[in-house]
């Protein structure tokens, strides 16, 4: 059954379908809000709270656009709010990004001569989490939907409804960001 | 090779998508270049630590957890509307003889009133773009 023919169903009064559209969307819902917010707990959170936002907004759904799209973007949103309270004010935000590059310990990695070998610990995941964090918000969604979700560019630049051009440079730009940030913070002993 | 066009192919190269002869020179200069083994390091941690993430698995009673949210919730509001009505019917029962009183009175107004009505869009729908896709909400410029 496609999305749509599920939405009527619902919106005709059977409401258990909405399990079906759950089960279809939870997987890549989950694993883009993993994207945004880098814990597990919060991550099945904001789900659960793209799904039930979306029940609740569906009679606006107006079969115009696919379902993905339209589920992506509410997450998208949640996803971005959950970061901006969790983060607080312009000023602590700004304060928090400089601190986590400037005054931390740098990440010692006594050989890196073979990445394969090396051991991913807590203090790299919390690192790379910060790092994706202190993107701009376009440039972190693009490279979310990118890298976790492995969207086309032309996919992407329908969620984010801007051109595939523009999605392009803000890959660009956000791989650049992470590589600088992330190697200005790798120390060779 | 220069450290910018090892730059550039190192994400090809990461993903085993670089030809033999660039591969040799990208091995080269990786070995010589601290700056650029950096970078290349830095890309190989951050694909790890994203693999890693798009490994773990979503709660397996999220769907089930959602749906009895929604029926509560839905319940609840039901139970309020019932509540609402016994409360109302009494008083609704002696309104509707007064409005059918009224009504040979108001039936002119009728017509402007519905129209006024029609165009004052809901709330929730005024936010919402084209009233049915939500749009991005990216507060920060580039
Ligand atoms: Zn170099």
């Amino acid at each position: 059954m496609s999305d749509f023919d599920i939405i009527k169903e619902i919106l005709n009064g059977n409401k258990d379908q909405y399990r079906f559209l759950i089960e279809r969307y939870q997987d890549q819902i989950f694993r883009a809000c993993m994207g945004y917010v880098h814990c597990e707990e919060d991550a099945n959170d904001l789900t659960q709270e793209t799904f039930i936002k979306v029940y609740q907004k569906l009679s606006n759904f107006k079969f115009n656009a696919a379902f993905s799209t339209w589920i992506y973007r509410i997450a998208i949103n949640l996803s971005l709010n959950f970061l901006r309270k969790k983060k607080g004010n312009l000023f602590d935000r700004i304060e928090s990004a400089l601190d986590s590059l400037t005054s931390k310990p740098q990440i010692q990695i006594s050989d890196y001569s073979n990445p394969e070998d090396i051991l991913i610990t807590n203090e790299h995941t919390e690192m790379i989490s910060k790092v994706i964090e202190s993107l701009s918000d376009k440039q972190k969604t693009a490279f979310v939907l990118s890298k976790y979700e492995e969207l086309s560019q032309k996919e992407i630049a329908t969620i984010m409804e801007i051109t595939e051009g523009a999605v392009e440079s803000l890959l660009q730009r956000a791989k650049a960001n992470l590589q600088k940030k992330i190697s200005h913070l790798l120390k060779k002993n | 090779m220069n450290c910018s066009s090892c730059q550039k192919q190192l994400e090809s190269f990461i993903e085993g998508n670089a030809s033999g002869d660039i591969q040799m020179s990208l091995k080269t200069h990786l070995e010589e270049c601290e700056e650029c083994h950096k970078v290349y390091t830095a890309m190989v941690i951050t694909n790890r630590v994203i693999s890693q993430e798009k490994e773990l698995k979503v709660n397996p009673f999220i769907s089930t957890r959602i749906m009895e949210h929604i029926n509560q919730q839905e319940e609840i509001s039901v139970n309020k509307n019932f509540e609402l009505s016994r409360i109302l019917q009494p008083a609704l029962l002696t309104a509707s003889v007064a409005l059918a009183l009224f009504i040979g009175i108001s039936a002119g107004n009728m017509y402007q009133k519905t129209t006024t009505a029609q165009n004052s869009i809901p709330e929730e729908l005024m936010l919402m773009n084209d009233a049915s896709m939500e749009s991005l909400n990216l507060i920060i410029t580039e």
